[in-house]
């Protein structure tokens, strides 16, 4: 389990994020349940550019393209958070490559988005 | 609360997720997704020479440490095996190999592999793949190889789906097989629809709530070599792709159970007469759709 960061350096914004962030790593450990689970996160932007996930800018339901705080700085990527099931934080032994081929970006959707099934086609 | 969504490519599919969460920014976990499916991507896909899977199949025939995603999904994947007779068999990768699936159809136009390139004569005993629990061991019987393809991307959509439910309800599109937990609204579940497969028209809308539907078929990942037709769906006692009427066939486990929904797809593919323990739905070649009751049961058609 990695360092949580320091909760004093935080603004509001920031501060809940790490609280949902905090909520969903508790979450994974618990439903991972055998598993040995390091899940960190971080606050730093510096370290953020670092992460796999989390790179996407952010469409907010109107139309927004990024929460910012009240001082108009960017809070999402503070969110960034990482797991490995083997204990181990991939990104940072360098092994680790990301070929998720999008950009993480998060746009509000119907409440039925109506989905399809069907046999497993490439993107 | 509204739904948030994100998509993503992996595993060779289209990935999506939607989170109902009280907002934005309570939906911000989503953006996690693509690295979670990597994580396992990278332990499970046959397509990269550096997973673990690849390494397990490289050492069949020695014990080795693994894991404990890929414990547990050979585990299920084994389990599989059992309840379905070997129907299901996740040793038939020499198979899929010699039919022509020997690269990935994630990029451009599929070519299919030479035809002499792996030739197999039998298909390796599931009972030999040993498991020792005390150091989370597997040893694969020698010169067989497992493939994980669609078990892997099931269970990943569950875990996915597992970690999203404590924050809302939500559901996972792992290429056309979904996990869905909890409902977005008043309609108690999530609307998933199912289109012919031979016609692309939606024939179906079912009702899913703590929930998995997996559609197997032959209507995609097909290719032509030699002037014949393959596809990817192997029966394990011909070593062959089945030459099954059916083309395509979803199951629906409850339980969120992306990996059972996955199993029962494709048995139902090899044999559709075999009694199964789930809803199922069936589209043969010659037009005919057949569903069990407990699959009209869960069908909303008025609401697509």
């Amino acid at each position: 389990m990695s360092k949580t960061p320091n909760a004093r350096t935080l603004n509001t914004n920031q501060k809940n994020v790490v609280r949902i962030v905090l909520a969903a790593g508790a979450t994974v450990a618990t439903l991972i349940g055998a598993q040995t689970l390091a899940f960190s996160e971080s606050a730093s932007a510096a370290q953020a550019q670092n992460q796999v996930a989390n790179t996407g800018s952010v469409v907010d339901p109107n139309g927004n393209t990024a929460l910012t705080n009240n001082d108009g700085s960017t809070t999402l990527d503070s969110g960034s958070y990482q797991y490995s099931d083997d204990g181990q934080n991939q990104n940072s032994s360098g092994s680790y490559q990301n070929n998720s081929s999008s950009q993480s970006q998060i746009y509000s959707a119907p409440s039925q988005p109506f989905p399809l099934s069907r046999s497993s086609r490439r993107h | 609360m509204g739904n948030y969504t994100v998509q993503f490519t992996a595993m060779g599919s289209h990935i999506q997720a939607w989170l109902n969460a009280p907002s934005l920014q309570g939906s911000q976990i989503l953006k996690s997704l693509p690295q979670w499916f990597e994580i396992w991507e990278a332990k499970f896909s046959r397509f990269r020479p550096t997973s673990e899977l690849c390494d397990l199949n490289r050492h069949a025939g020695e014990w080795m440490t693994v894991s404990a995603p890929l414990y547990e999904v050979i585990t299920l994947a084994v389990q599989g095996a059992e309840a379905t007779g070997g129907l299901f068999n996740p040793l038939i990768l020499p198979a899929l190999r010699a039919a022509g699936y020997d690269h990935s159809f994630e990029a451009g136009d599929f070519v299919p592999g030479p035809a002499a390139l792996a030739r197999t004569n039998t298909t390796a005993d599931f009972h030999e793949i040993g498991f020792r629990p005390a150091d989370r061991s597997i040893r694969l019987p020698a010169h067989s190889e497992i493939d994980l393809g669609g078990i892997a991307k099931g269970w990943s959509a569950q875990q996915a789906a597992g970690i999203l439910a404590a924050l809302g309800p939500c559901l996972i599109d792992a290429g056309g097989d979904l996990v869905a937990v909890g409902s977005p609204d008043e309609s108690g579940g999530w609307l998933v629809r199912i289109p012919d497969p031979r016609t692309s028209e939606i024939a179906h809308t079912v009702l899913l709530c703590d929930a998995a539907i997996a559609t197997s078929g032959r209507d995609y990942r097909q290719w032509v070599r030699d002037g014949r037709a393959l596809h990817h769906i192997i029966d394990p006692r011909t070593r062959e792709p089945a030459a099954s009427t059916v083309l395509s066939a979803s199951v629906i486990a409850p339980g969120a159970d992306g990996a059972e929904a996955e199993i029962w797809a494709k048995t139902m593919m090899l044999d559709p007469t075999r009694a199964h323990p789930f809803p199922a739905l069936l589209f043969h070649d010659d037009g005919s759709i057949a569903m069990d009751s407990e699959f009209e049961a869960l069908c909303r058609d008025e609401m697509q």
